[in-house]
């Protein structure tokens, strides 16, 4: 490996060391702040029983939209640098932008392709919240939607960036 | 979600003994609840099209450098990609911000939010001098 590259994946690297110390804050500050980590087996007998209950999935929505956007925050900085290469030399460029072609940094891309899809859909469903003054069943059921939606639309575009014949 | 929300929804009340917000705070809560919506409809289509564009569109292995001189060729992926920088540093800098804001105080929390601004400003600077080289190349 290049210096160019070596600095990539470190940086790369840190990246998500940092975002797992995120992960590890916005956790510790839930169980102080909001009452404990209700992420149980109880979950799922709550969400099925009373309507009421589902609102507290908008909790989980708000740790989960905070960590995907510190991960596409945190990537975007990289990103800017990787490809700011590109003014320097334009075969240092090639050097570093042939390990997104790996496949480690392809399962990343994959990973970064889920924190996209959901932040977004569940960004443009806080805005219609407040416009549209959305209730809180239909918060909740928009919610269920977005993230079924998440994981089938997360799923195919991982296919495709992990087998690359598909696209 | 913007810093004097509550995740579960609403704005967190004052309650009645304590002195209400001041209004400048008040509205510059409002201007970055704004910005962040109106900078996340377009990031919705900015973002979205560009990962489509190269991880489905083109496999990433293509997107090499003469995949970009061929971009940046046309004033379209200029601007999408000039606006989209903006727009996400906007976005990504005033949300971090409201991160911050809730795991820091005080002194730390300034400094904190100096560091940011100038790191927000600095890849911005950097990010345009590279589109405005690239495009002129």
């Amino acid at each position: 490996m290049s210096i160019a590259q070596t600095l990539f994946v470190a940086a790369l690297g840190l990246l998500v060391l940092a975002l797992i110390a995120f992960t590890g804050v916005v956790v510790v500050s839930a169980r102080r702040v909001d009452g404990g980590a209700y992420l149980t087996w109880g979950l799922a007998r709550r969400v099925v029983m009373s309507r009421a209950d589902r609102g507290e999935l908008n909790r989980w929505a708000f740790y989960a939209h905070r960590i995907s956007g510190m991960a596409i925050f945190a990537f975007l900085a990289l990103h800017i640098v990787d490809v700011s290469l590109y003014s320097f030399s334009r075969s240092l460029y090639d050097n570093v932008h042939y390990l997104y072609g790996t496949i480690p940094v392809r399962v990343l891309e994959c990973g970064l392709w889920f924190a996209i899809l959901f932040h977004t859909l569940n960004g443009l469903r806080l805005l219609v919240i407040d416009v549209a003054d959305m209730g809180r069943d239909t918060a909740a059921r928009v919610l269920l939607g977005i993230t079924a939606f998440t994981i089938a639309a997360g799923i195919a575009g991982s296919l495709m960036i992990l087998v690359p014949g598909l696209s | 979600m913007t810093a004097g929300q509550h995740p579960v929804g609403g704005a967190v009340r004052q309650p009645a003994d304590e002195t209400p917000l001041p209004a400048v705070s008040i509205r510059r809560h409002a201007i970055s609840y704004l910005l962040v919506r109106m900078t996340g409809i377009l990031l919705a289509i900015l973002v979205c099209g560009h990962f489509i564009i190269m991880h489905f569109a083109n496999d990433v292995a293509a997107t090499n450098a003469s995949f970009i001189a061929r971009r940046w060729s046309h004033g379209l992926w200029i601007g999408w990609d000039a606006l989209m920088l903006a727009a996400a540093l906007l976005h990504g800098g005033i949300g971090t911000g409201a991160v911050l804001a809730d795991y820091t105080a005080g002194r730390r929390r300034r400094v904190a939010r100096a560091g940011l601004a100038a790191l927000t400003a600095a890849l911005f600077a950097y990010g345009a001098l590279v589109i405005v080289r690239g495009a002129g190349s």
